[in-house]
């Protein structure tokens, strides 16, 4: 403990040296313009009470763009004094009524602070006070009493949703043996807690931690409850919102504040619940004091009542670092992307040669292999400019709506044994041809949300015959159109997000007045505007009344339908949530993983890794009219789509900031397809002609052992967690020695056997295979071994045989690379 | 193989040769009743090994191809008495759904045949114990007034003509009463039939016949005339108790439920040819006040030599969760931190202090003459204790149940001679005090123990936990008695009925239940507060006072009829009890505040708390 404290104190003093020279420098030669600056967070100290305290943190930044804590070195200066005190570590103690600056110097740099402090004093509140104890000690987690059954039969809500309860359970319960306000100090709670009883969940704090005053402080109170207007928590916020920190242990302290419905703010800091969300490059204890480790990007969360915050922690060597020359962005994806980079001191991969780009392409725009004479044809293809002109002639083949009709068909969850096959049949046709003619997302996702009419005459009203309750309802719109995960809500208030069961309730209110009844064609459901119906909130037993997810109430006069009202809202330009949900999935699908990721899990705890650049996708789709072949072709025209998934040793770590590119295996029905179209083989699918693709699959239901094994998903939920992409034995043992590889191997009408018939020579034929499978022809000493093996076979029947097999359960063919 | 057959078949013949010479010893005793129950607890029949050396010796010696043939005779004995017995059991289970069928059949017929007369008779009969036949306490004129108030909201939904065009100077029949056939039916058959129905008979009840809905189902008869809140019929409907009905159904609109209380209210008739009847309320009538069993004679115990030193006052008074009244003298006991404070109830003197170091006192009871005074309670988390006092001397006569967690539950016999407590150890134990030891212990609870209560007549001892759990023993033996299911939640108070008949119970449900000790039925139930019931005691006449989360408390007739609601206390009260035998209800809240009311005007006539200052004595004298 004492020697990483010694090694910080260390490396922080080198630091202070190294960046003072220079800058003394830069001060004398041109004391403006500088780009080293000093900050202090908050810049607005408001003091509400005289019991309050606020911590008051100092960064300096570096020209190289890291920053350091220097709270503690600074010089604070008051005008007036009296007002305000300093007591240590940026600690500022209110001593009277009244308005004051405070100007902070540091090593030539000046910073300043504006403080109005307050003489009143905050009486003690349940709600505001205790309750945030309750959470930051873990009382009402999950685990503890949280649990929907308490323990040991004392129960409070899980992290405080529901206060009154919390009031009751803990102050009368149990004939008020849990407090004692005669004798507080044998108060069960505290000798629970302190752990001089015996308690279940051990230690929570010691008597000397003030936590223990803040409940000691309301026992001593008479455990008082708030009166009706006592004020409620309106925001919070976590300073400094972004900070870069040099590797292997530098520091920085952080400041959370909240808002409240009476205008007063707190710092809040000792209360709030501290946690990082990669603890291999940065870690916060629980005082909000953040230490940096391995190099990466860290988020930092801190959470108080029903709020949320994070800090984005970038942790970077501290050496000198130098962008590489030749490394210049094709479009602004790469801006974006490489402005991440630099400050992450992180140099990316080199782009990929022209074999590894064409299957790549292939694979994602059309889900397809190139065929041996594309293959040639592109490589032979020497003029400027071939790549873009590839991606266009790509995006205009028919395979590309096929592609993202299969998406679609995941998101709206199209099965049969839900729509039955007809309605399958129609729903999916319907969804193909809108992507087919191009119709704007924005109208598809109105057309569904707003269907009307039977089920057969109308197929998009399908949409409304997957889920028929209204919960579950706009728990998949949320999730599929906003990317916003509400379930949790349902039962309790998110933990880790601002969604409160209120927000759950009044969101699926939109959906209750949905109706439903049978066509003259028994296997048709006619959806139509019911005029009635609510939903009831589960705490309150009320009528939820309709309000837009993380938006305001609509008026809605009686008999309207909601429906209609939601889809406007939704599709509407300035939507936050929509046009960025879509962007990140058809991210997602060209690089393995979503700016926000999952792309269906967007919260303030699963931060995007560049929000800049996700929030330029989406205004360019929406200024596009939401045109998704335009989309595509910005994403693979970058030079980040294009880069090589060789790594150097500044990415070589790197999973999320786009440094290099990813290895990702074929997705089920790509497998399937490639593997078809390399031997030539057609497959059969249920209901579909000879030779239809994997991709072309409309019905979740449609049985195939192969395309089931490698992760197709069943579509029985709208979670994009649904398609498995992990390795199983069964899919290796099916590749190794199943009969869809072998088989076609074999096949008297497969590539191999046509080949051998047509008289081709063994390294012709060592050729073509390699070209229809991996896109590149062999090199030479793929030549060498393939000669060598065939030679030694029985025929070159047999040896051909084996190589075929050979190559396709290599990695080079499985995996998109 | 062999062998295993062959042991199995010696331990079947030793299990048929001890049964034999059970039977035979058995035989040979006196039989029970010739004999005074034994003082201790029946030790187990003691095992006979000699006999089964004896019956082993004799085997040895039996050739074993003889022994084996009668094994087989034995086995195939055996089989077919099993044989038998299932068979038996299954005619007795379809012959008893055939009398089912036929009395249901019967029950209609009554009902259509039944003279016009006759019609609105209730039907239900209760299993109450014993009722005297005293006149209700309720007079019939006030009912009809209420059925009176009730009839013009329903007369809008009828087809008869509105009120207005009724002339003002009608008699009295013209007043609409709600019935079955016209009001009530139609209201079922629209929610309920569905699984209520003669062939579903969802929890066997048939709604769409008065007969059928008048005989209840399963879990009993679902409607007491004249008392929704004692017929589950309305508590289910009205969403007061589970499961909710109509079954995974929003509630009934709030006019339906309105008509089906009124029917209830109005004594459930049957057409609109009914009568009003007076209602007949199912429940208890009063007792004459039972004589306690020792009552020192020369004069009530009341405390002579007992110290009086108060101790400092707290902070803040803790919460008035135990108070006592002696049965025989003018005498109050009151929790306090670390002390119990004794008042005289006519000079309001504090009249003595008895130490409790250990905590807070959260039980208190004085013995049936008076001259001790059970104190429970302890830290909680820490240590419990339970000490009986001398109430003359303030001594420590005994201290039980040493825990390491204050002990909630607590009571003594009225002969002085058990106690018993339980608490978070979820176990009730029972000291015998004439010989200090434990006499038994009670193991059957699976939460911890809330209450506990000896019957007046010291044979029962009632025990009761957090989960609803509720039993009563046979107090000398710990011998099971009833298990009285029916709480949802924690029981929180017991009490018996003077005259040990009857036992009432008070609970997290907000409901109090009163159960007969007969046949372990329960008698009534009546939802008591807006919250938990947290207190209930009798009156020696068998009225009831509770106290509950609402911070109110009640007065109740002997069958539960509301009587009074005094003043609210403000927080959660939790212990009423009658003091002066009646004439007096004391209750105690959260905040340590003690009200005195009296029972037959409502007037509050004494408040003090539960943290007496020194000085306060002084001024009061004693």
């Amino acid at each position: 403990m004492n020697q990483r404290t010694n090694r910080a104190t260390r490396t922080h003093l080198a630091l202070l040296c190294l960046a003072c020279i220079p800058c003394r420098v830069a001060a004398d030669d041109k004391p403006a313009g500088t780009l080293r600056t000093l900050n202090a967070h908050p810049t607005v100290v408001r003091l509400s009470a005289s019991n309050d305290v606020q911590r008051v943190v100092v960064v300096v930044t570096e020209e190289s763009g890291l920053t350091r804590d220097v709270t503690d070195l600074a010089g604070f200066a008051f005008s007036p004094e009296g007002i305000v005190e300093h007591v240590g570590g940026g600690l500022l103690v209110p001593r009277q009524a009244g308005a004051a600056v405070l100007t902070i110097a540091h090593d030539g740099l000046r910073a300043e602070v504006k403080i109005v402090a307050a003489n009143t004093e905050r009486s003690i509140s349940f709600r505001n006070d205790v309750e945030p104890v309750l959470m930051k000690a873990g009382c009402n987690s999950g685990a503890c009493h949280g649990n929907a059954r308490g323990q040991e039969g004392f129960r409070l809500s899980l992290f405080g949703f529901d206060p009154q309860m919390d009031y009751i359970n803990l102050t009368r319960q149990a004939s008020g043996r849990r407090l004692n306000v005669a004798e507080p100090d044998s108060s069960l709670m505290f000798l629970k807690a302190t752990a001089q009883v015996g308690h279940g969940g051990g230690e929570r704090f010691t008597k000397d931690n003030p936590l223990f005053a803040v409940v000691d402080r309301w026992v001593r109170a008479g455990l008082p409850n708030d009166p009706p207007d006592v004020p409620t928590l309106t925001g919070l916020s976590i300073l400094p919102r972004a900070c870069v920190l040099a590797s292997g242990g530098a520091t920085q302290q952080t400041v959370v504040r909240a808002t409240y419905s009476d205008g007063t703010e707190r710092d809040v800091s000792a209360l709030a619940l501290f946690s990082t969300l990669n603890e291999a490059s940065a870690v916060i204890d629980s005082n909000g004091r953040v230490t940096a480790k391995d190099p990466g990007e860290a988020f930092v969360m801190a959470r108080f009542g029903t709020f949320a915050v994070v800090a984005q922690i970038v942790v970077v060597a501290d050496q000198p670092f130098e962008w590489p020359q030749n490394v210049r962005p094709f479009n602004y994806i790469d801006e974006a992307v490489h402005a991440k980079l630099r400050k992450m001191r992180v140099r990316p991969s080199a782009v990929a040669s022209d074999e590894v780009f064409l299957r790549r392409a292939y694979l994602d725009i059309l889900g397809l292999l190139p065929t041996p004479a594309e293959t040639e044809h592109f490589l032979r293809d020497a003029a400027a400019g071939k790549r873009a002109r590839l991606i266009d002639e790509l995006l205009q083949r028919p395979e590309f709506p096929e592609v993202w009709a299969m998406k679609w068909g995941e998101m709206l969850r199209i099965e049969s044994s839900k729509l039955g096959v007809k309605g399958v049949e129609l729903y999916s046709s319907w969804i193909r041809d809108a992507i087919f003619r191009d119709v704007p997302l924005d109208r598809i996702v109105r057309d569904l949300l707003t269907a009307e009419g039977g089920s057969f005459h109308n197929p998009p009203a399908n949409f409304f015959l997957v889920e028929t309750s209204p919960t579950t309802m706009a728990e998949n719109v949320a999730q599929v159109f906003m990317g916003v995960r509400v379930q949790c809500a349902q039962c309790h208030n998110h933990p880790f997000e601002r969604w409160t069961q209120d927000d759950y309730y009044s969101f699926a209110a939109f959906f209750a007045q949905i109706g439903r009844k049978r066509s003259e064609d028994p296997r048709e459901t006619i959806v139509y505007n019911s005029g009635g119906g609510e939903v009831k909130h589960l705490r309150t037993g009320q009528n939820a009344r309709p309000k837009f997810l993380g938006g305001e109430v609509p008026d809605i006069p009686g008999g309207q339908d909601r429906r209609k009202v939601f889809a406007d809202w939704l599709t509407a330009r300035d939507n936050p949530w929509f046009a960025q949900c879509f962007v990140n999935r058809v991210w997602a699908h060209f690089f393995g993983r979503g700016i926000v990721d999952p792309p269906d899990d967007v919260r303030v705890s699963n931060p995007p890794s560049h929000p800049e650049l996700l929030e330029r996708l989406g205004q360019k789709l929406v200024e596009s009219g939401y045109d998704i072949r335009a989309l595509v072709r910005d994403i693979c025209n970058s030079r980040t789509y294009q880069l090589s998934t060789r790594v150097n040793e500044t990415n070589a770590r790197d999973t999320r900031n786009l440094s290099h590119a990813t290895i990702r295996r074929l997705s089920a029905e790509q497998l399937l397809d490639a593997i078809c179209a390399v031997t030539q083989v057609r497959e059969k699918f249920a209901g579909l002609p000879l030779g239809a693709r994997a991709m072309q699959v409309a019905d979740a239901k449609t049985g195939s052992y192969f395309l089931g094994t490698f992760g197709r998903p069943p579509r029985q939920t709208a979670c994009t967690c649904e398609r498995r992409d992990e390795p199983t034995l069964s899919q290796a043992l099916h590749l190794i020695n199943g009969p869809t590889v072998w088989e076609k191997i074999k096949s008297p009408n497969g590539r191999l056997e046509r080949l051998l018939e047509a008289g081709s020579q063994p390294d012709v034929i060592v050729n073509e295979l390699y070209l229809a499978a991996l896109a590149r022809g062999p090199t030479a000493a793929e030549r060498a071994a393939a000669a060598t093996h065939i030679a030694a076979s029985k025929d070159a029947r047999t040896g051909l045989q084996d190589l075929f097999w050979a190559v396709l359960n290599s990695h080079e063919f499985v995996f998109n690379h | 193989m062999r062998n295993r057959g062959g042991s199995r078949h010696l331990g079947l013949l030793a299990t048929v040769g001890l049964v034999v010479f059970a039977a035979a010893a058995a035989a040979q005793e006196p039989k029970p009743a010739d004999k005074p129950p034994p003082a201790k607890p029946v030790q187990a029949q003691p095992a006979p090994p000699q006999t089964l050396d004896q019956l082993l010796d004799a085997l040895s010696k039996m050739d074993p191809k003889q022994l084996n043939e009668h094994l087989a005779k034995l086995e195939a004995a055996h089989k077919k008495l099993n044989d038998e017995a299932a068979a038996l059991r299954n005619q007795l289970k379809s012959k008893e759904a055939q009398a089912a069928a036929v009395k249901r059949r019967i029950d209609m017929l009554k009902i259509l045949l039944r003279p016009a007369g006759d019609a609105g008779k209730p039907a239900p009969k209760t299993a109450a114990a014993p009722v005297k036949s005293k006149p209700s306490p309720e007079p019939a004129p006030q009912k009809m007034a209420e059925a009176k108030a009730a009839a013009p909201a329903m007369a809008a939904k009828t087809p008869k003509p509105a009120p207005m065009t009724t002339p003002p100077e009608a008699k009295e029949p013209s007043v609409q009463l709600v019935n079955y056939e016209q009001h009530v039916k139609p209201i079922l058959i629209e929610n309920c039939v569905t699984c209520h129905n003669p062939d579903k008979a969802r929890g066997g009840l048939i709604v769409d016949s008065f007969g059928t809905l008048m005989e209840g189902g399963s879990s009993g008869e679902v409607l007491s005339a004249g008392d929704p809140d004692g017929s589950r019929l309305w508590l289910l409907l009205n969403h007061e108790e589970k499961p909710h009905m109509p079954w995974k159904q929003p509630k009934l609109a709030d006019a339906q439920l309105k008509v089906i209380r009124t029917w209830i209210e109005q004594g459930v008739l049957a057409d609109a040819d009914s009568k009003p009847q007076k209602v007949a309320r199912a429940g208890m009538a009063p007792v004459d006040a039972v004589p306690s069993p020792r009552v020192a004679s020369g004069g009530a115990p009341l405390p002579v030599t007992a110290p009086k030193q108060l101790a400092a006052p707290t902070a803040r008074p803790t919460a008035a969760v135990a108070l006592a009244a002696s049965p025989v003298a003018p005498l109050l006991a009151v929790c306090g931190t670390r002390q119990i404070v004794l008042y005289h109830a006519e000079t309001r003197a504090i009249v003595a202090v008895l130490p409790y170091p250990e905590g807070t006192v959260r039980r208190l009871q004085f013995t049936a003459d008076g001259l001790w005074l059970l104190a429970a309670g302890g830290t909680a988390g820490k240590q419990g204790i339970v000490v009986i006092f001398d109430v003359a001397s303030g001594q420590r006569v005994a201290e039980l149940e040493k825990q390491y967690d204050a002990i909630p539950a607590a009571a003594i016999d009225p002969y002085r001679e058990l106690v018993a407590a339980g608490g978070s150890n979820r176990v009730v134990r029972v000291h015998d005090l004439l010989t200090g030891e434990v006499a038994y212990e009670i193991r059957k609870h699976n939460d911890w123990i809330t209450a506990v209560a000896f019957s007046p007549d010291a044979t029962l001892l009632a025990t009761a936990d957090r989960s609803g759990g509720l039993f009563v023993w046979e107090a000398e033996t710990g011998r099971e008695v009833h298990e009285l299911r029916g709480h949802a939640g924690a029981v929180h108070d017991l009490a018996f009925r003077p005259g040990s008949d009857a036992l009432a119970s008070a609970g997290e449900d907000r409901s109090v239940r009163l159960w007969n000790m007969d046949n372990g039925k329960q008698i009534k139930r009546f939802n008591a507060h807006g919250g938990a019931t947290l207190a209930v005691d009798f009156a020696p006449d068998a009225r009831l006072t509770t106290g509950g989360a609402d911070g109110v408390v009640k007065l109740w007739n002997p069958d539960g009829g509301g009587l009074r609601t005094f003043e609210p206390l403000g927080d959660w009260v939790y212990v009423a009890r009658f003091l002066e035998r009646g004439k007096l209800v004391m209750a105690g809240n959260w905040a340590g505040q003690v009200h005195i009311f009296e029972a037959e005007t409502g007037r509050r006539v004494w408040q003090l708390d539960t943290n007496p200052h020194p000085d306060a004595q002084v001024a009061l004298g004693d």
